[in-house]
């Protein structure tokens, strides 16, 4: 290591629990940021500033003059410049002494765990849900914890994920707090609601105090917690996050298949709208009358007495479309909601005329609750 | 007998307020099915529950007086 100039860090030595050994830490650590936007510019100057010896940024994209606004870490010369390599110079020039590293590509399926391996911890500054759900994954499965940061309009969350801190026995992720992404069509972006331009700035920062904590060891990580800032009405309101099982079911559990997760597909498709839960299908079978097909291999269990259904094993269905005739709503079920959901989509293509659902979660859910 | 209800992000412009209070219901599902008739534009957005201030990934039995919080995902960055 360089020899150490401590002075430039002086005023944080100072601090109670903090000392030249925290700031040693700091300096030994390597952090990456995805995404140099409105979360990403306050973070990484403040991470620069206090001494986090290795930064890496990740970010495609190019300055444009509507960033300004938020994105502090730019200026009016910066316009149409790579943001990755504007923002390395720009932290160069507030702390020479730290290493720091361009990314300039969007991370992908096919690279993340490469990019993410290099580091301790993420912070995540992107600004859609493909890929923070891809993020989110990569960090599950390198266990590397993850700083959660997003904003709207007047309003931000900010969250650690998959850290386990001394006051926690278990730990959580993005996937627990949402497992699944929402609708595309009924999502606003900043680009079309807009956001408070000092906003990012708040939540970004609260971003970099958590990786300064995380990293020193000092007080108390918002692990497995989220918390919400609403601007206008100055209000705090922090959630506990659980483990949630289902959602297990969900994501990649090895590095093969994560390789392979279509995450474009898992925050666009029509899915949700494929499914119903087992509270749905309550509802529905005594509203009105329904056509209920269960698409397990024979011999597959649980069976339930609840309610009437055909037995089609999925690899036999074609032979009986041929002349099935119903006008009733079709309720696919399978053993956890998988190969129907799959089923579904198929037959949605094959039989048009039909409302067609598969049953999320499957019998072993509607089993475990009835 | 009655329910706090808050509500963040998008959610608020649906309800036009920030917070409600409401009748007692036994869980988070009746809970849910009143909020969407009161208010059917929150059937279309994702959100996740907490009852006093823990996610519920599941139905959820109320107590009276119990806070329930209405959380959407956005992805601002």
């Amino acid at each position: 290591m360089k020899e150490l100039n401590l002075h430039r860090y002086q005023r944080q030595i100072l601090l109670d629990k903090f000392g030249d050994e925290t700031q040693i830490k700091l300096l030994s650590s390597k952090i990456l940021v995805c995404g140099a936007g409105g979360l990403g510019s306050p973070a990484l100057l403040y991470l620069a500033a206090a001494g986090v010896g290795t930064i890496g940024i990740v970010d495609f994209d190019i300055v444009d003059l509507s960033n300004l606004q938020r994105q502090i870490i730019y200026n009016n010369n910066d316009i149409g410049k790579p943001k990755a390599k504007t923002a390395v110079k720009k932290l160069k020039e507030l702390n020479p002494e730290i290493n720091l590293i361009e990314h300039a590509e969007a991370i992908t399926n096919q690279n993340a765990l490469d990019i993410i391996s290099q580091y301790d911890l993420v912070l995540d500054g992107t600004d859609n849900f493909e890929t923070r759900y891809l993020i989110n994954d990569a960090c599950v499965l390198l266990d590397k914890p993850l700083i959660y940061g997003a904003v709207l309009k007047f309003e931000g969350q900010v969250g650690v994920f998959n850290f386990k801190s001394k006051e926690t026995e278990y730990t959580t992720n993005y996937r627990d707090l949402f497992p699944t992404p929402p609708d595309p069509k009924f999502t606003t972006s900043c680009n079309e609601a807009g956001v408070l331009g000092v906003l990012p700035g708040v939540i970004g920062t609260m971003q970099a105090t958590e990786a300064i904590k995380l990293i020193s060891g000092i007080g108390v990580p918002l692990s497995n917690q989220i918390l919400t800032y609403n601007a206008l009405e100055n209000s705090f309101y922090k959630l506990n996050i659980k483990p949630n099982q289902n959602t297990k079911n969900e994501m990649p559990l090895s590095k093969e298949q994560f390789l392979k997760f279509d995450y474009n597909w898992f925050c666009n498709s029509t899915k949700r709208i494929d499914e119903i839960d087992i509270y749905d299908l309550n509802n529905l079978i005594k509203s009105e009358k329904l056509t209920i097909i269960d698409i397990r291999e024979e011999g597959e269990k649980p069976d339930t007495n609840d309610f009437e259904y055909l037995k089609i094993p999925m690899s036999r269905i074609y032979e009986y479309l041929i002349d099935f005739n119903t006008t009733n709503k079709i309720i696919l079920f399978c053993q956890t909601g998988k190969r129907s959901l799959y089923l579904t989509e198929v037959l949605k293509e094959e039989m048009p005329e039909n409302t067609i659902y598969s049953l999320k979660g499957g019998i072993v859910d509607w089993v475990k609750h009835n | 007998m009655s329910l706090k209800i808050l509500f963040f992000g998008q959610l608020t412009d649906f309800v036009k307020k920030s917070e409600i209070n409401s009748d007692y219901y036994s869980d988070t599902r009746e809970l849910i099915n009143f909020l969407e008739t009161e208010y059917p534009q929150l059937k279309n957005i994702k959100y996740s529950v907490s009852v006093n201030n823990t996610i519920v990934n599941e139905i959820y039995k109320l107590k009276e007086n119990d806070e329930i919080a209405l959380l959407p995902p956005f992805s601002g960055g």
